[in-house]
């Protein structure tokens, strides 16, 4: 149908409720979760087979009807790129799903919880996979739907449904901004394949409705990447969702927003570089400073880290605007620590809150002494996301700094050491209340989180160990996909070659 | 009578978004398939067929959409059923 990893998830999507009705028949309420993970590796598994056959066969898998007529047909085009993002969405899907079977355990509509999730991931992958714009439309649609209800599960509180409603209005606005830049390009050009795009507009660069065009896919995509001043759904969905959702919304969906942008920016409007990139530079500034400084702020924990993950978007948006190998590798190299980082803290704060019952930061002082497991890995990911070496924070943040200096945004570059330099503060303010201060009452009462739950966390805490003392695999591979992002003539050539 | 200067702030953002976007439509002819590689194969507008030439397009041009929007079109009902699902009663 399209190919096996994204035929996997969404068949296995469809079969979730199946699954969860006859496993609550028979009283099994953790079949649904343990579904949902095994269905995960099986993705996995068919995605690691279609790794090996972009790497031997061709640079660009196209995926379509015959005979092929990419112009007008949609079609899947995977390159190193998507596959790079398809492992990371259902490596991390996996870790919060896993994790959700205990975390989730007292909820209800469990099926429901899987299947969504199972969605969510076929969505991001679909669109990592998409070669036409509207393909990558339907795909977003598909991951946009299924997180609204994913954020307002907890339906019995206020604070979600409101969280749930205020995501669903700013990212159907974003949506249809979206829709709009896709119809402009297409009156444009009379197509929608991201090759034969990037074709016709390759020596195109002052035509106004162009830049109209680009201004609404900045805007469109940059709600999702949360790019200040878009960013205002995401505070509050990520602390009101469930934390297993937080993690996978805050650890890999927010990128699938900066992946959309950058794919679209360097593929459809390379031949206006110079227009995106000082535009994408002032906005990623501003979205660090705005999630910093926000971050600060905040007394709640989740909340503290939901306005980190802004923050950290204007470290990768700015890797994706100084546009040159080493600015992509670094920032696709952020893109996976991040992911693991920011899933470990959010699954660390989803096992605190569990157990405590609050997100308040006051509360939670000295929780390390009766969680000393999660509190051990929540510090680790703290100082891994603060980039104090060896952890993984540190390569990747070092690498963007590089390469802004490298392609001379000295400004930019020092605005963002000054930004990391900043969120310290906040990060060490977590450690010294989770870990150096005396215990509340809540605290002392807190017990230890369940092992089902604290599998997961210690994983993700030796991954941010093992890639800052390893990291050379990891920056390969990011390599190897920024140079299929850049590859722009290969790209156009795969698909339309033969025309 | 109270202003929220926020809310004003807003609301006047949105009416020069407007007026910049209606200005440069006034100033610039939209270039209708001006970068479009030829051949570009249109569908014909006669009533009559429209509808057959239109699914025949979709079929044979953009399967992979409509059955994603197949699945989305599932994902939809699977959201109404989370959000609209009864809670179970607490022993």
């Amino acid at each position: 149908m399209f190919t096996l990893p994204l035929d996997a998830l969404l068949i296995l999507m469809v079969a979730t409720p199946a699954v969860g009705w006859v496993a609550y028949k028979k009283g099994y309420r953790k079949v649904p979760g343990i579904y949902a993970s095994a269905s995960l590796l099986v993705a996995a598994y068919f995605l690691y087979g279609l790794y090996k056959e972009v790497v031997e066969n061709s640079i660009v898998l196209i995926v379509g009807q015959l005979p092929f007529n990419p112009p007008l047909e949609a079609c899947l085009e995977i390159d190193m790129l998507s596959v790079f993002m398809a492992f990371l969405y259902i490596i991390i899907g996996l870790f919060a799903t896993a994790y959700s079977i205990k975390f989730m355990e007292r909820d209800s509509g469990l099926t429901e919880y899987y299947t969504l999730m199972l969605g969510m991931i076929a969505g991001m992958t679909g669109i990592v996979f998409a070669g036409d714009f509207f393909t990558l439309f339907v795909f977003w649609e598909l991951m946009c739907l299924t997180s609204y209800a994913l954020v307002a599960f907890r339906k019995r509180k206020w604070e979600p449904i409101e969280a749930g409603f205020k995501y669903l209005i700013m990212s159907a606005a974003g949506s249809a901004t979206i829709l709009l830049s896709m119809s402009f390009l297409y009156g444009m050009t009379g197509t929608l394949n991201f090759a034969a795009l990037a074709n016709s507009l390759t020596n195109t660069t002052s035509e106004g409705w162009l830049y109209i065009t680009l201004a609404l896919v900045i805007v469109g995509f940059g709600v999702k990447a949360a790019i200040v001043p878009f960013h205002t759904w995401l505070p509050d969905a990520h602390s009101a969702a469930p934390s297993p959702i937080s993690a996978m919304l805050s650890g890999v969906m927010v990128q699938t927003g900066a992946y959309a942008l950058a794919r679209v920016l360097l593929l459809v409007f390379g031949s206006m570089q110079p227009a995106w990139q000082m535009t994408l530079a002032v906005f990623a500034v501003l979205t660090m400073f705005g999630g910093n400084i926000m971050a600060l702020l905040q007394n709640d924990l989740k909340r503290l880290l939901a306005f980190s993950t802004v923050a950290h978007m204007g470290y990768i948006l700015f890797g994706f605007a100084i546009a040159s190998q080493e600015g992509l590798t670094a920032s696709l190299f952020h893109v996976i620590n991040h992911a693991i980082m920011k899933t470990l803290l959010f699954l660390c704060a989803g096992a605190f809150i569990r157990q405590t019952k609050t997100r308040y930061l006051g509360k939670l002082r000295g929780i390390s002494k009766t969680m000393p497991i999660t509190s051990a890995s929540f510090a680790i990911g703290t100082i891994a996301i603060a980039a104090f070496p060896p952890l993984n924070g540190f390569w990747s943040e070092m690498m963007i700094i590089a390469a802004g200096v490298r392609a001379e945004m000295i400004i930019f570059s020092i605005l963002t050491l000054a930004n990391m330099a900043l969120s310290v503060v906040y990060y060490f303010r977590l450690i010294r209340i989770i870990i150096l201060e005396k215990p509340t009452k809540v605290s002392e009462r807190a017990t230890k989180a369940p092992v089902s739950m604290l599998i997961p966390i210690a994983i993700l805490a030796f991954l941010c160990i093992f890639i800052g003392v390893y990291p050379g695999p990891y920056i390969d591979a990011s390599s190897k996909a920024a140079e299929a992002m850049l590859n722009i003539e290969v790209y156009i050539d795969a698909v339309l070659g033969g025309l | 009578m109270e202003i929220d200067r926020i809310r004003m702030a807003g609301l006047t953002a949105v009416i020069l978004a407007a007026l910049i976007f209606s200005m440069l439509i006034l100033e610039y002819e939209f270039p209708v398939f001006k970068y479009a590689e030829p051949p570009t194969e249109l569908v014909e507008n006669e009533t009559a067929i429209i509808g057959q030439e239109v699914s025949e397009f979709l079929w044979n041009f953009r399967v992979i959409d409509l059955i994603a929007q197949a699945f989305v079109l599932f994902a939809a009902a699977a959201c109404c059923t989370a959000l609209l699902r009864t809670e179970e009663r607490k022993k």
